[in-house]
């Protein structure tokens, strides 16, 4: 208690929960107790500490500490337990799985040689090595980046809207990044005339930053209104509606664009990890970098708001100033990954859930570190079950997401009497 | 069960303890850009609650409760006046000060999956946690401490949506007691418990603000429970002025009746509970076996199966619109011919000692017809059919039913 205020003991002494609660263990407080909390000349309740004997209430308190450890809570602590390993078990399970990401793809690069390229060496046949560092490498750290953004950006948005189908795209970011995107194909289309003119299409550059500025343009839309909604499930609202209303006028733009312009939209709606080079990812990892940092950081104040909005400011937490920043921080990793990967669909509404039943807790503690790593790890199994190993076929990756994503959906609301109303 | 009373310390030099203090202060909303609109819901507010005391919020539907509670609690700013905390005034402190000296349990329903009743618990740590939220030993011990206080230790492994909702607001309790208050303030905590749950809960928190020296402050709709609990009763009346005053006292100046009588309803300050009140259409009088009957031990005590008795067939009469007598002519009159036996009516039967049979347990009598029934259940049903004819002669005559009954001279 860092109450220092003479005179404002609260109900428990300062310093000694212990020293109360061992004479008052179910509130059988003996009757001299009772003055403690109360005195009204403002003396100090430990002041009649010989009451119950000064010398012994540090060890009692050292005690208590050590039972909160390992005495009434232990299933917390196993629990807790359980969450570290899990943990654990997910970071060995990311570097595994971008490991074989890196080796498996359409050209057979034996295991030996992809080691040798990644740590420097030349491998025997020089394509190998530029397999491995320019193509392969770039696409392994995307997918870790994009699966870890997406999860975690779905998480604090299932948290900041106390809804489980909440998803980091619930705002509408991905359909203002549509939108740039769109513009920028069908306004080539147009100014070219002719579907020869700008046969080299959009540029890459060109349409991640469509998507890029698309995306925060929804975002500026959306703080603005949340500054005069107080009630979330209202904003989730706008936000869905805003998303309908912006993909409806992509539809529009798209309708009047050679449709072989159209078809590079199509393509980028349908979602890669392939296509980001080393160059881009000098942009694409520090923008998740910071997501992500923000996010770790803001787990306390997540927590507090598993209660709901009023509950957690009476524990003292700046909701709207929170809410700001989570819906900067989600949209900042949604936005980011959209425009260099399209709109990935389904990891983040999903993998915030496994995560929770992989951990059994919702402390974001432990959730949100969770929800990373199993972002990383899903994301980079959906991308080497895109290059369907030992085929040249390539599937986008929203189909895989998609086919994986929809049955834990399906499953997530079947469960949902004991996750619908809470989830987060 | 001394209690420090607001504004008389020991001494007037030590800082006082006096708990929450309500001065001059309206409540409202702000509404439009940088709230210049405002619309005042309470104003003028003058209070105290102090520490050790069990204060309970009443008032009708509407009469501002909750927006009170929520300014108290500093999700809205007061509109005017001030409120102080142990003479601190609470607008000069933060979020996070706030939180350790104000607990809440609001109206919200907390519904998480995948937390069990200590982890909600632990969340009350949240204004004494470090930036990472990491509990130390002393934060568990106190998170301990907290379930202890509302006897919630069994519960404190189990998952929060598995819990009862009895439970669940002990929780919730326990999760304000964790913050270490010197105020807690609970909104309508029993809406939804049981009769059971209700009492259990206010019992609980009269002794959390007997033995932990807190200020309780709870709204609630519960007024029969909340004139047996409360310390002291804050009273929101239809005009929206709060009388703050003694449950008894309030009780006795009529202020109660005054705000919650209506219609159909009726405060009977002896009993402080609410009667139905239906229209009257006559008087009756209940006669007794007598006690030297049954009392064969000698015992010269009143037989507590006497007023059990009694009670039961007032209310079965003042159902049907009889306003019970104790002496002088009457409408009806029903005389219980024995008491059950084992001192408890079972069934509703009334018997003669040990018989069970279908023997007449009452004689009831009107307008010269003498009838011998067996079970309580009769009498309702005869005293019912009984207020019908009655309101039915009325009716053909045009003579209007009997003035509403005060509630009869009880014995």
């Amino acid at each position: 208690m860092t109450v220092g205020l003479p005179g404002t003991p609260a109900g428990i002494p300062p310093g000694s929960p212990a020293g109360r609660n061992e004479n008052t263990p179910n509130g059988g407080a003996p009757p001299g107790d009772a003055h403690h909390g109360n005195t009204p000349d403002g003396r100090a309740p430990n002041g009649d500490a010989p009451n119950r004997g000064g010398a012994t209430r540090a060890p009692d308190l050292a005690d208590l500490g050590d039972g909160a450890d390992a005495g009434p809570p232990g299933p917390d602590v196993r629990r807790r337990r359980r969450a570290v390993l899990a943990l654990a078990g997910l970071a060995a399970g990311v570097l595994v799985m971008f490991v074989v990401a890196v080796a498996v793809g359409s050209v057979r690069v034996p295991l030996d040689e992809t080691v040798r390229a990644l740590t420097g060496a030349d491998p025997h046949d020089p394509r190998w090595g530029v397999i491995v560092r320019q193509i392969r490498l770039p696409r392994a750290i995307t997918a870790a980046l994009a699966g870890a953004a997406l999860s975690v950006a779905g998480l604090q948005m299932q948290t900041l809207f106390r809804n489980p189908l909440a998803d980091p795209y619930s705002l509408g970011v991905s359909a203002g990044a549509s939108l740039g995107v769109a513009v920028v194909v069908a306004g080539i289309s147009a100014g070219g005339g002719t579907f020869t003119a700008g046969a080299a299409g959009a540029s890459r550059l060109g349409m991640v930053a469509a998507g890029a500025i698309g995306a925060a343009a929804v975002l500026a839309v959306i703080l603005v209104l949340a500054r005069w909604v107080r009630s979330v499930v209202t904003l989730l609202v706008i936000g869905v509606v805003l998303s309908s209303a912006v993909s409806s006028l992509v539809s529009l733009m798209l309708a009047w664009t050679a449709p072989q312009r159209a078809q590079q939209y199509w393509v980028w709606q349908l979602g890669s990890f392939s296509g980001t080079s080393l160059g881009d990812l000098t942009v694409f990892a520090p923008v998740v970098g910071l997501g992500l940092a923000g996010a770790l950081a803001s787990v306390k104040p997540l927590n507090a708001l598993l209660l709901g909005e009023g509950y957690a400011r009476t524990m003292g937490v700046r909701v709207r100033r929170i809410r700001a920043l989570t819906l900067v921080g989600a949209s900042l990793l949604a936005g980011g990954v959209t425009a260099f990967c399209g709109p990935v669909a389904f990891l983040g509404i999903t993998v915030p859930h496994v995560a929770r039943r992989l951990l059994a807790t919702s402390d974001h503690r432990f959730l949100m570190p969770g929800a990373l790593l199993t972002g990383a790890l899903v994301a980079l199994a959906c991308s080497v079950v895109a290059q369907l190993p030992g085929t040249d076929l390539l599937l986008p990756i929203n189909i895989v997401t998609s086919l994986i994503g929809a049955p834990i959906v399906i499953a997530v609301l079947l469960r949902a009497r004991t996750n619908v109303a809470g989830v987060a | 069960m001394a209690s420090p009373k607001t504004g008389q310390p020991a001494d007037g030099s030590a800082p006082r303890l006096e708990g929450l203090r309500l001065e001059g202060l309206a409540v409202g909303y702000r509404a439009g850009r940088a709230g210049r609109r405002t619309r005042t819901v309470l104003a003028g507010l003058d209070a105290t609650a102090a520490r050790g005391d069990l204060t309970v919020l009443l008032g009708p539907n509407g009469a501002g409760k909750s927006t009170l509670l929520r300014t108290l609690l500093g999700l809205q700013p007061p509109l005017g006046g001030r409120v102080t905390l142990d003479g601190v005034d609470l607008r000069s402190l933060g979020p996070a000060r706030r939180a350790r000296r104000i607990g809440a349990v609001l109206t919200e329903r907390v519904d998480v999956a995948m937390m069990t009743a200590r982890d909600v618990v632990a969340l009350g740590r949240h204004p004494h946690t470090g930036p990472t939220g990491a509990r130390t030993a002393r934060d568990e011990a106190v998170v301990s401490w907290a379930l202890a206080a509302v006897d919630a230790e069994h519960l404190a492994a189990r998952a929060l949506d598995e819990l009862s909702d009895g439970e669940r607001q002990r929780v919730m309790v326990a999760r304000a007691l964790a913050q270490e208050p010197s105020l807690l303030l609970l909104d309508e905590p029993s809406a939804f418990l049981d009769a059971p749950s209700r009492v259990a809960l206010a019992a609980l928190l009269r002794r959390l603000a007997r033995e932990r020296g807190l200020a309780v402050v709870v709204s609630t709709h519960d007024l029969e429970l909340a004139l047996r609990t409360a310390d002291q009763v804050w009273l929101l009346g239809r005009d929206g002025a709060l009388r703050a005053g003694s449950p008894e006292q309030l009780t006795l100046d009529g202020r109660i009746a005054a705000v919650f009588d209506g219609d159909e309803l009726r405060f009977d300050p002896a009993s402080a509970t609410f009667t139905p009140r239906p229209p009257v259409v006559g008087t009756a009088r209940i006669s007794l076996p007598t006690p030297a009957a049954t009392a064969a031990d000698g015992r010269d005590e009143p037989d507590p199966r006497a007023a059990a008795l009694r009670g039961a067939l007032e209310r079965a009469l003042a159902r049907a619109g009889w306003a019970v007598r104790a002496a002088g002519p009457a409408d009806l009159e029903v005389a219980a011919l024995a008491y059950p036996a084992g001192g408890r009516p079972v069934d509703g039967r009334v018997g003669p000692g040990g018989n069970a049979g279908g023997e007449a347990g009452f004689r009831c009598a009107a307008d010269g017809v003498t009838r011998a029934l067996a079970t309580i259940a009769d009498v309702a049903a005869w005293a019912r059919a009984q207020a019908d004819a009655r309101a039915a002669r009325a009716a053909q005559t045009g003579a209007g039913p009997a003035s509403r009954a005060d509630g009869g001279a009880r014995s």
